[in-house]
């Protein structure tokens, strides 16, 4: 048996890889935000509201930025 | 959508990208010595196949670093030096460490991969095995730091991914070389007249595993 050749083996390893890159573009754009991701900042885990340290001053102003949930 | 949220997606989408592709290195780098897609092609077309997916993995790979350094709340947390010494940064030291470290590693079994002919065989033999490493913090660095890996979309995939490539893994560790006269044995045809099983190039004792030689064994 000859097998599948390898540009057909090469073929395939690349539409693969773009399958995976697309539907990660796909997963990935309808959760931009994840609450659960490891490494975003720290929040409150029920308010949402940051954790801030004693020496930080809250403001009633309207927020300017916004973090990876906000 | 700014153009920080962009770039981090990119970066996520490209991430993810090569970690597929490295997937697919090392399964077809596992399948020359394992015959494990002997049934699909031959050694020839999986070696091409093999050197091959590094067009894919090295330029997601890179773009994956880019589009990190591009977005300004990454460049705010992170120096550059910290993408090339592991361990080092202020935010996410283990994860993103160990995302450094494999990219180190990926870089040198790359680089001695091109210079192949300019190594010695067992020299190199050692340095490419340290690619199953570099998989294993890939991995490691997606599951602690990856955006996406908390999915049950992303990680059902991904995990069984894994799996399969770690029995493979520890399939080609326990059982060594499957030779190809030894698939030829399991698939029962005969072998061809007066043909020797071909030599090592560096001259060194049979591979451990060697299922001619225990077939050879067998017969006597």
């Amino acid at each position: 048996m000859r097998g599948v050749p390898a540009w057909a083996l090469k073929g395939g390893a690349v539409c693969l890889t773009v399958l995976a890159t697309w539907a990660s573009a796909g997963y990935i754009g309808g959760h931009v935000k994840d609450r659960s991701a490891p490494l975003r900042p720290s929040l409150h885990p029920e308010t949402g509201q940051v954790t801030l340290g004693p020496a930080v001053r809250t403001t009633t102003s309207a927020p300017v930025t916004e973090s990876n949930i906000s | 959508m700014n153009i920080d949220t962009f770039m981090w997606i990119l970066a996520r989408v490209s991430g993810l990208g090569a970690t597929a592709a490295l997937g697919i290195s090392l399964l077809t780098g596992l399948a020359l010595r394992s015959a494990v897609l002997d049934w699909l092609a031959t050694n020839r077309a999986v070696r091409a196949t093999h050197e091959f997916t590094a067009l894919l993995w090295i330029p997601l790979g890179l773009f994956h670093v880019v589009f990190l350094l591009l977005d300004s709340n990454v460049r705010n947390m992170l120096r550059p030096v910290d993408f090339v010494v592991p361990f080092q940064a202020g935010f996410g030291a283990l994860p993103l460490g160990l995302g450094t470290l494999s990219l180190d590693l990926i870089v040198v079994v790359a680089v001695t991969g091109w210079l192949r002919r300019r190594i010695h065989a067992a020299a190199w033999r050692w340095i490419h095995r340290l690619s199953y490493v570099a998989c294993a913090l890939v991995f490691l660095h997606a599951l602690l730091g990856g955006s996406d890996f908390s999915s049950p979309q992303v990680s059902a995939i991904t995990w069984s991914a894994a799996a399969v490539l770690l029995v493979l893994s520890l399939a080609r560790v326990a059982w060594g070389r499957l030779s190809a006269g030894d698939s030829r044995e399991l698939r029962q045809e005969p072998e061809p007249a007066g043909r020797a099983p071909a030599p090592r190039r560096d001259g060194g004792a049979p591979p451990r595993g060697d299922y001619t030689a225990r077939a050879s064994e067998r017969r006597r």
